[in-house]
This record gives structure tokens, sequence and C-alpha cells, in this order.
């Protein structure tokens, strides 16, 4: 048991510092697409020297002066001006800067946009967006999740039957994104037959009690989870029931079963026990898949989460919130994978880091 | 001497009364259904076998050694065309119980199993103590440190060592997962254990040590044995009887004393005219053509085209004739 928990433990630290390196570069990437490699700064350049020129023109005290005199005195508002942007030392110097504020979080004003309640601080634009976006995609993909599992499980007993080779003649229906059954069943739900509302997160004005709210967002919460679920379900299931029946066919499953253990206890622990290492990878990757096709989808459904508010920056060219809303889902993932990692080496014994496997 | 076909069952000796036998398998077959045919994998065998005593089962690969093993575990796949006959192991009739009660009664209480020493045995994520304790658990109701006291002591008896138990399948090594696996098959102390090539995929010295385990074993816990495989010479080491299939019929079952020395058969002859012998030096044999389809087998003796005894009598089905110093063996040169 303490040697399960001390291999638990030096994986889990091995990998956190390699996904905090992984999360450290993508962040550094970000900011130098953001900055587009510097050219932001020459950019903020040109328009503060326009302004400070505007100002110093528009200065009727300063009209008489000789031009090397008014030179003199621009130059000295221009360096004063680009000093308080921050602008006089080299990009470099400076994108490492923003590289530690943005680790830590510290993202700093936004250009034009602000949250609901106002503020420009571009943390508290992120964190008003962040639990939209974890309730809705946490939700689908547990969802997901569990009923694949069960499904899946319950079709590799019935293999061959015509519900098997119905899911698995369904599986194509995989291929669109989430966003296009997103489109389609706002058509049919809301345009067509008005159960549902186009998208939003809540009611406009919110209903003033808490289960009145609760049932809004969950009102809210239906077309966008089960585009989710429609997009995601048919592979999972095919795929999933194709583990579970090449895990069943294994020596130690006709082992458990010439033991006398009874159906239920072969699959549980026999089945489904040794295939969740690879439903768990594959869980992952569909996870990880999820959060990059979220922008798209939250978009469609005008859900107010971290990806529409990606979308929203990029139109606003709002670098600060770019930066940080890309940073945040760089954590994201990194959480996810680790989670998912840390599951992993919970479930399967044979998971070690560097050490020889003995055989 | 006058034709006599009688049933393995009254033929081999030492055992005066049929009740004494353990198991009595009588007219088992089991075919399986595929896209070119119906295989005739066990074709009409009968034999019995005595309490405590071993029976090798012999046949090259493809002669329905293991379907036989497979047919009395009830580990059958889904493709079953034919599986009918009688095998009453101590005093029930198996083919009358129901899955769920065969569960109950006999799997693993009565009837344990030895699979190959492959990697697979074992599930790769549960602790192997547990594993061999889990029959304990699963059919006698006891609790776990009560089982896996027990398993400890089942442990030290197959050789492995104990703390073993707590550790992975994929931390043991080819024959320490296989003496996993025979302690797991001895902690209900049931009466028969079938081993299913339990040695072929080891090494020679582990293979030795394996075998000189399940000699001690056999002599501490009272089980009866019936031993697949095709390695001759490791059958002789435990063996009390022998019995040859041949395209899925039994052609010979025989004392081994009786059978290493002078097989009756004449492809039990050549069998152990294939195996070299250390203190004689003599041509290694091998015999013509190879074994008939078990799609279409041929009427008649099915080894008859490949044997060198061959006569008209050949084209009848051969019955089971008694032999000299106890055994019995399907060939129409025994008639005379």
């Amino acid at each position: 048991m303490l040697e399960n928990l001390k291999r638990l433990f030096s994986y889990f630290s091995v990998r956190s510092f390699l996904l905090l390196f992984t999360v450290v570069v993508a962040i550094y990437l970000i900011i130098i697409i953001a900055n587009m490699g510097g050219y932001m700064d020459k950019i903020k350049e040109s328009e503060i020297m326009e302004q400070v020129y505007n100002t110093v023109r528009g200065n009727p005290a300063l009209q008489r002066l000789s031009p090397s005199e008014l030179r003199a005195i621009l130059d000295k508002q221009i360096e004063i001006a680009k000093r308080q942007a921050g602008l006089d030392k080299p990009f470099i110097t400076r994108s490492l800067e923003y590289l530690i504020r943005g680790i830590t979080l510290n993202f700093g004003r936004a250009e034009q946009m602000t949250s609901d309640s106002g503020s420009n601080q571009v943390r508290l634009i992120l964190l008003e967006r962040l639990p939209h976006t974890l309730l809705l995609w946490g939700t689908a993909d547990l969802l997901v999740f569990f009923v694949s599992v069960f499904f899946a499980l319950a079709l590799s007993r019935r293999y061959g039957s015509f519900i098997d080779r119905l899911s698995v003649s369904l599986a194509p229906l995989s291929t669109p994104p989430v966003w296009f059954y997103g489109i389609l069943l706002i058509l049919l739900f809301a345009s067509f037959l008005r159960l549902l509302p186009y998208g939003g997160f809540v009611d406009a004005p919110p209903p003033s009690t808490t289960l009145a709210y609760v049932l809004s967002v969950i009102k809210h919460m239906i077309l966008p989870v089960l585009s989710v679920f429609i997009a995601l379900i048919f592979s999972s299931l095919y795929s999933w029931r194709t583990f579970f029946l090449i895990y069943s066919s294994e020596d130690y499953v006709e082992m458990a079963k010439a033991k006398g253990l009874s159906s239920r206890a072969i699959e549980r622990r026999y089945i489904l026990r040794p295939t969740l290492p690879p439903i768990v990878t594959s869980f992952a990757m569909m996870m990880i898949s999820l959060w990059m096709g979220g922008i798209v989808t939250e978009t469609v459904f005008a859900w107010p989460g971290l990806g529409r508010l990606l979308y929203d920056a990029i139109q606003h060219v709002d670098t600060p919130v770019i930066v940080g809303s890309n940073v945040i889902y760089g954590y994201l993932l990194a959480i996810t994978v680790l989670l998912l990692d840390f599951l992993y080496a919970a479930l399967d014994p044979r998971v070690r880091l560097g050490g020889a496997r003995r055989s | 001497m006058a034709e006599r076909s009688i049933s393995a069952k009254e033929t081999v000796r030492d055992q005066p009364n049929a009740s004494q036998f353990l198991l009595n398998v009588s007219n088992l077959r089991l075919y399986f259904k595929t896209t070119k045919g119906v295989v005739q994998a066990v074709d009409n065998v009968s034999f019995s076998l005595g309490r405590r005593r071993s029976l090798a089962v012999l046949g090259e690969s493809g002669c329905g050694k293991t379907s036989l093993a497979r047919a009395i575990l009830r580990l059958l796949p889904r493709n079953i065309h034919t599986f009918s006959g009688e095998i009453v192991l101590d005093g029930v009739d198996l083919m009358k119980l129901d899955e769920e009660r065969f569960r109950r009664e006999i799997r693993w209480r009565k009837l344990s199993f030895v699979p190959q020493a492959a990697m697979n045995a074992l599930n790769p994520v549960l602790r192997v103590g547990y594993q061999v304790a889990e029959p304990l658990i699963v059919h006698f109701g006891l609790d776990r440190d009560e089982a896996f006291k027990r398993a400890e002591e089942v442990a030290r008896v197959v050789g492995l060592p104990v703390d073993f138990l707590n550790r992975y399948a994929f931390e043991l090594s080819g024959g320490m997962r296989q003496r996993a696996i025979i302690a797991m098959a001895l902690i209900t102390r049931p009466e028969l254990i079938i081993l299913d090539e339990p040695t072929s995929a080891l090494d020679v010295l582990t293979q030795a040590n394996i075998m000189n385990s399940l000699k001690k074993i056999k002599q501490e816990f009272d089980v009866t044995y019936i031993l697949i495989t095709h390695d001759i010479a490791t059958s002789s080491e435990l063996a009390d009887e022998v019995l040859v299939m041949y395209a899925g019929q039994l052609v010979e079952h025989s004392p081994a004393a009786r059978f290493y020395k002078t097989p009756a058969h004449p492809y039990a002859q050549k069998l152990m005219a294939s195996v070299p012998t250390l203190r004689e030096d003599k041509t290694l044999e091998f015999i013509p053509g190879q074994p008939p389809s078990l799609i279409n087998p041929p009427k008649g003796c099915r080894f008859a085209q490949r044997c060198p005894y061959r006569f008209e009598r050949c084209a009848e089905d051969p019955p089971a004739f008694s032999l000299d110093g106890g055994g019995v063996a399907r060939c129409w040169l025994l008639a005379r």
C-alpha cells in the first residue's frame, strides 16, 4: 500500500513538472504570437507618437517655440509616454516579463473589453467566464463517459446482435463536428418547435429565486450538451465496445469463468477493470479535443464561456485578453492531462516511471 | 481370439468397480460449426478415470485433446454444433447441470483448470494473491484475511515465495506465474485438475521444477490429474494412465507402465518411435502424411491412410479391444 502511494507520488510529481514545462513553453509561444513577434509594440509606439504630437500641437502655449525646441519637447514627451507604457525596454526582456505575469495569471488590463460587472481587469473577465465553461464541458464529458462505458459494455455482451450491428453502423454519425449538431438542434428545437432557447446562459432578466435560476440554466444547457453528446457518443460507443470485445477474449477472462465467478464479477473485475486504462486514454484525447472545439460551439450557442471570450477577443484584437484566455486554456489542458495520467497510474499497476520492468 | 468390443470402463484393471471411478466419460461428442463445415473435434470418446490417478492425454496438434479438456470443463466457444454424451464426475452427470449450477457446484469446487503457461492467464491489474484466494471468497464465502492465509499455505506447497502474492502478474517470471496458477487450482482442494500443456511455454529447467512440484502435490493433496500434452517425455513423469487421441478419436487408453514399453496401437507405436531416448541409439521415425481433416473424416479407421499395417478391415470403424496388461485400443490388428 505504502509502496503504491510512493509510486503514485513520484509519478505525479514528475508528470506535473513536465506538464508545467509544457505550459510555460506554450504560454511563451502565445505571448510571441499575440504580440506578433514584437510588431504589436511598433503599432503601440506609433499610436503613442501620434497622441503626443496631437497634444503638443494642440497646446497653444507651445505654438511659438522654434522647431528645434518643439522637437526636444516632443522627444522628451514621447520618451516619458513610452516609459510609462513600458516600451523603453527591448521586446525580449518584456516578453519574459509577460511570461512571468502570464504564468502567475497576472494579465493586467484589457484594452477594450470589460467583464459583465464592468471591470477591465483581464483576470476578473476570465474568472467570470471560467465556471460557465467548466459547467458545460464537465457535464457533457461526464455524461458521454458514463453512458458510453455502460452501453459499450452492454453491446460487447451482445456481440453480433441487431442492436450491436445498428450502433456500429451509426458510428459515422460522429464525423460532423459538435457545432454542426448545435446548429441542427437549434433549428429543430428553438426555431421550429420553440421548446428551448436559442442560446445564452440564463433567461433575461435572470429569475430571482435560486431554484428558478438553476432550472433556467439547465434549460439553456440542454441543447449544447445534447449536441456534444450526439457528436461523440457513436464513435466512443463503437471504439469502447471494441476494446471490451478485445479484452474479453483474454485468457484470464476464461480463467475467471473456469473459476466459477458469476458473470457480473467477471465483467467487473476481469473485463471492465483491465480495459479501463485504454478507455481512460481515449477519454482524455476526447476531452482535450473538446476543450479545443469549445470556441466554435460556445459561439454558436452564445454560451458566455472562455471559448466565446476568446472569439470576441480575437475580433477586438484585445491582446491581453487573447493571451489570458489562452493561458487559462493551457492550464486547463495541463490539469486535464495530469488528472487523467494520475487516474491511469492508479488504474494500471504496470505504469511506472523510469523503473525497469521486472518480468 | 474372439472379437471383444468392450467399453473402456470395464477394462482398465486395478479398478474393480465403477463407483470408484472419479470420472466417467462416455460417447462424448463435440462438433464445431465453421464456414467450411462441421469440425468433429471430439468424436465419440469414452473413458474412465479412477481417483488419485493421473491420466496423460497425448496426441499431435489438432487431434482434439484440448477440445476434450474444454468439453469436460465446459469452456466452449460460441460456434458449437453438437455437444453430447455423458460426463459423470464424482457421481454427478455434468451434462444435466445448467450453467448456473455447473458454476456453483462444479467449477473450482470439484474441477480446476491449469492452462498453458501463457502470460495471460492472470489478470494484469489484480494482485496475484487476490486471484489465488478468490475462489475461496467466491465459493466458500471466506473473508479476505482467511482466504489470504490459505493462499499463503498453498503458495508454500507449490514453491511460490509468499511475498510474490503481493505482486502483479507482470512482475513474475513465467514459471512463477504458472506456480501461482497451480496454487489457484489447488486452493479449493478440488477432486480433479485438468492441466492443459502446463509446461509447454517454459524452459526445460522450469519444466522439470514444475513437474516435480506437480508430483509432490499429487501425493499431498490426493488429487486426480488429467494432463493434456504433446510432450511424451514430460507426460511419462506424471502419468499413471495414457490416453492417445488421433483425429478427434480415442485410439488407445492404457496403463502407463505398459504403454511406454509396448504401445498397442500402430499410431501410438509411431508416436513413441518419434521420441529420442537417452540410453539406446535409435533412428527417430516420423509418420508420413498428415492427419485427416476433421470436417469430412474418412470412413473406418482414421489412421488407416498413414498406417503401415493397413488391410481390408481398416475400412470399417474399429471398436475398442481390450489389451493384455490392461487398457483398450481401437485397431483391427488387435482383433486376432
